[in-house]
């Protein structure tokens, strides 16, 4: 694809795979994202700010309520955090770049594309039933509107996107630290991004899997979530699996970049740093056995919620110890009052009275009582915008000189900070009191006594609201005409203070070293307290060049647009009968997706984009594993958690049926039988490719490849005429029960699996032809092997649970 | 051992547990429901495991990266086993 047809600059910014302007672009664009949210947020709080209000009517202001959590949480807070982790982590640990430079640049844009579709399902009745989808109220009977199924495609698109990033930054900060680089010299900054990316890892599976049944369900008439044999608490059990450590992967960048920048300014290392990582760790275990705190009032039993209210209490503690630390390095300090300080220091403040409030809720009696009313509200929002994007804010001010290279008007910048802090607490501490309020209501009458505290948090919200603009304004203005920086404005103590502001593009000249110690100094004589990492500059450039690659690449972009057409075709297609049960998809739509991804895959295969993988850097405890092997199994964790997921609740709805098809009844045996076979002969194929190549086999290794593909498309044959045979002969169709939905998505999404493990065997078949991987170049083999045991394995679980149980 | 001769036994093993499970199906009425899934699921997590450390050379990594894949296998069962619980205690 030709890239020479659009100017320079704006080719700069589509085809770059530079982590620093992947960064500036994640941090442009959730900050749109944040002015659209904080708009809908304005105008929801104008329609409550008296009562019998009519500024929005009732279904406007649901679908106002719920995109606005769906872009904070997702579009906002997490995006605007890695915004600063795209362009930061690399420099802070000694990295070239992230380890996929492409892959990178391709999460950012189904980034941007999934906010597109989340905005334009406003086009087509845009989901109103709040950011947790509950389910039964996303079935077809309550929400008949296909806008919720735009939005679950963009909620599909962003957990890719996610998925895409977490694989690449654990990668890269497992594999591509500085020499001397160690893990426990590492700042509290990417430590929080490692512990982040941890739970992001995790945790988004499980929801994309959620999604992905709420998707079905919709687009094909399944009822995984409608049905009245656990649908409901089956959603609640997956989206809060998943809901509850996302709390923490929107906090725990904001944390991380405090205990940055009060170091920095109080001139002090972070009191019980070692503490502090420590603590974020076990919040991260320990954050994903407490889901089922959101469900005390779903009647989920003694046991379940005595264990919930133990751990959910037992997850405040090690952020206690976050705060506590925090408040250490303050005492006695003398702090430099920077806006980047002072909302590091506000944010400290608001993310306790969050943190203490939501303690109250961990109580099961208190709970039932405060559960879905405005205090519940106040507290996420104590946490979410007071700890979270104020803490983030401070961030944006702090590495602004660094990204830009200017300083911004600093008497501006406090005085945001003092209007922004003011009109926080305005907007939500009446909240708190207004507890018997219930939320999501769109009025209420006068004689609720309810108005006067609305009004109060309606100016503090237009109060905060406008406080934003000064903060947009000085940092537009500045990074036009704001006075040189300089490399090092702050004094700071990190790696990324060593570099030019701001930062060239090919990051460090030569490879960074760091003392045995952790210890390092700037040559301007500042020097870091005992007890952090350093830099010695001595011992900065060693004399070992970075082999950094200016890359552009075009496919990204164009992946990311054609799985958007795709699935935007999959949404908005016309009702299959005037009481519709599912949708026809917009084939148009769908084939050009389907075509522009074929060829973007293509052109991305094709594409000459080495990256070169520095042998010399710190690699514990992966020392051994090369990074795309390392890529692979990580994403196959994430896989893990998926199919774990689908097969979960294939158990849950299973156990919660009265009754369920006899072994055999259903499903021929014989056909399952046949099925495990061919996999499992597809697999030692696969193996043998792999030996063939090892020792040099040409015809070998095409004979293992073409073996492995006819096995597959052997495999899709049986199963695709037991689809046909049980669809034809009446015996269900997916709409029929639970059994036909559990079966049809389990084994369809197996499926897809085998047709993109078939898909890779004929491009390694193609490369294979022109003498590729026989020349002790055979990783593409054992990667694809890797995949496509994995996807055997999942089959060896299928088998019993579908054919023989 | 030869690794084409290890490939080779190991399917040997992965058919013959296979084969064991389709057979225990006829079967399936004279054995305690509770044990003949238990049988089944432990027989296929055999078949797993052999895979991944023989197939995916699992054995032969560093424990580093076979602790990785344990940890999202910890993962998911935990979400299975605490929504179980729930389950019962519903």
């Amino acid at each position: 694809m030709s890239q020479e047809i659009f100017p320079p600059r704006i080719r700069r910014w589509l085809f770059t795979t530079n982590h620093k302007e992947v960064g500036i672009l994640y941090l442009v664009t959730s900050l749109f994202f944040f002015i659209a949210a904080g708009l809908l947020a304005l105008t929801m709080r104008t329609q409550l700010s008296v009562p019998n209000n009519n500024v929005l009517n009732e279904g406007l202001y649901n679908q106002f309520v719920t995109v606005h959590g769906l872009l904070m949480i997702f579009w906002v807070l997490s995006p605007f955090a890695f915004g600063f982790a795209n362009y930061i982590i690399p420099l802070q640990i000694g990295a070239r770049d992230l380890a996929f430079p492409r892959l990178n640049a391709m999460s950012y844009w189904f980034y941007l594309f999934s906010g597109v579709a989340i905005i334009m399902s406003f086009i087509f009745g845009a989901p109103d039933l709040g950011w947790t989808l509950y389910s039964p109220q996303t079935s077809f009977q309550f929400t008949p509107t296909i806008g919720l199924n735009v939005g679950a495609a963009a909620l599909i698109l962003i957990t890719v996107s996610i998925t895409m990033s977490s694989v690449n930054f654990l990668v890269t900060m497992f594999k591509m630290r500085a020499p001397g680089m160690k893990l426990r010299n590492m700042p509290v900054f990417p430590w929080a991004i490692l512990v982040t990316i941890f739970m992001m890892l995790y945790a988004f599976p499980s929801f994309l899997a959620a999604v992905l049944l709420l998707y079905v369900d919709r687009s094909f008439g399944t009822f995984y979530f409608s049905s009245i044999q656990g649908g409901a608490l089956l959603w609640d059990n997956v989206f809060w699996f998943f809901g509850h450590p996302e709390v923490y992967i929107v906090l725990f960048p904001a944390i991380g970049l405090i205990a940055d920048v009060i170091p920095t300014f109080t001139r002090r290392p972070l009191y019980g740093s070692k503490y502090v990582i420590a603590s974020m760790i076990a919040a991260a275990i320990i954050s994903f056995i407490v889901w089922g705190h959101h469900m005390f009032v779903t009647g989920i039993g003694l046991t379940s919620t005595k264990l919930y209210t133990v751990t959910t209490i037992a997850v405040s503690l090690p952020f206690d110890v976050m705060v506590i630390a925090m408040i250490e390095t303050l005492i006695k300090a003398r702090i430099k009052l920077k806006a980047a300080a002072l909302f590091a220091l506000g944010a400290i403040a608001l993310f306790v009275i969050g943190g203490i409030t939501g303690v109250y809720l961990a109580s099961v009696a208190l709970d039932h009582a405060l559960r879905g009313t405005y205090f519940v509200v106040a507290h996420f929002h104590y946490i979410m915008v007071g700890g979270s994007i104020m803490g983030l804010i401070a961030g944006l001010y702090y590495w602004f000189p660094k990204i830009t290279g200017r300083m911004y008007n600093e008497a501006i910048a406090r005085i945001h900070f003092v209007i922004s802090f003011i009109g926080f607490n305005i907007l939500y501490f009446p909240m708190f009191l207004l507890l018997d309020m219930p939320r999501r209501i769109q009025t209420y009458a006068p004689d609720t006594g309810w108005g006067s505290l609305n009004s109060l948090a309606t100016l503090g919200g237009f109060i905060f609201g406008g406080a934003q603009i000064l903060l947009f304004l000085n940092l537009f203005l500045s990074q036009r005409r704001g006075p040189p920086s300089g490399p090092n404005p702050w004094d700071g103590w990190t790696l990324e203070w060593s570099l030019p502001s701001p930062v060239p593009g090919h990051d460090f000249d030569t490879i960074p070293t760091i003392a045995e110690d952790g210890t390092y100094r700037f040559g301007n004589g500042s020097s870091y307290p005992n007890g952090s990492a350093r830099l010695d500059d001595s011992k900065v450039g060693n004399g070992l060049a970075y082999s950094h690659l200016e890359g552009m690449s075009p496919w990204p972009i164009v992946m990311a647009f054609a799985a958007f057409l795709f699935f935007l075709g999959l949404s908005i297609g016309q009702p299959t009968s005037p009481t519709p049960v599912s949708y026809k998809p917009f084939w148009p739509l769908i084939a050009d997706g389907s075509i522009l991804g074929v060829i973007s895959l293509y052109g991305y295969s094709r594409e000459r984009f080495s990256v070169h993988e520095e042998t010399r850097v710190e690699s514990w405890p992966f020392r051994e594993v090369p990074n795309v092997k390392l890529g692979i199994w990580t994403f196959l964790g994430a896989e893990v958690i998926f199919f774990g997921v689908l097969i979960g609740a294939y158990f849950f709805v299973r156990t919660n049926s009265a009754t369920w098809p006899a072994v055999g009844e259903l499903f021929s045996i014989r056909n399952g039988f046949a099925m495990t076979l061919v996999l499992l002969t597809s697999s030692l194929t696969a193996i043998m490719a792999l030996a063939s190549a090892k020792i040099g086999s040409r015809r070998g290794l095409i004979a293992g490849l073409l073996a492995t593909f006819g096995l597959g498309a052997s495999f899709l044959y049986i199963k695709a005429t037991e689809w046909i045979e049980l669809g034809t002969h009446g015996v269900f169709s997916v709409a029929n029960g639970l059994p036909a939905t559990s079966y049809f998505i389990t084994t369809g999404t197996h499926g897809v699996h085998v047709v993109a493990g078939m898909c890779m065997t004929v491009y390694l078949l193609a490369n294979t032809l022109k003498g590729r991987y026989t020349k002790g170049d055979h990783d593409a083999i054992e990667h694809f092997g890797l995949y496509w045991h994995f996807v055997d394995i999942v089959w060896v679980f299928l088998f019993p649970l579908f054919y023989l149980i | 051992m030869n690794t084409t001769y290890l490939y080779l036994l190991v399917f040997a093993i992965l058919v013959g547990g296979t084969d064991i499970e389709f057979n225990l199906a006829t079967l399936q009425a004279t054995i305690p429901y509770g044990y003949y899934v238990s049988i089944l699921l432990g027989l296929a997590g055999v078949k797993a495991i052999l895979i991944a450390m023989f197939y995916q050379h699992l054995k032969y990594e560093p424990r580093s990266l076979s602790s990785w894949v344990i940890i999202g296998l910890v993962i998911a069962s935990l979400l299975m086993s605490l929504s179980f619980i729930q389950l019962h205690g519903h």
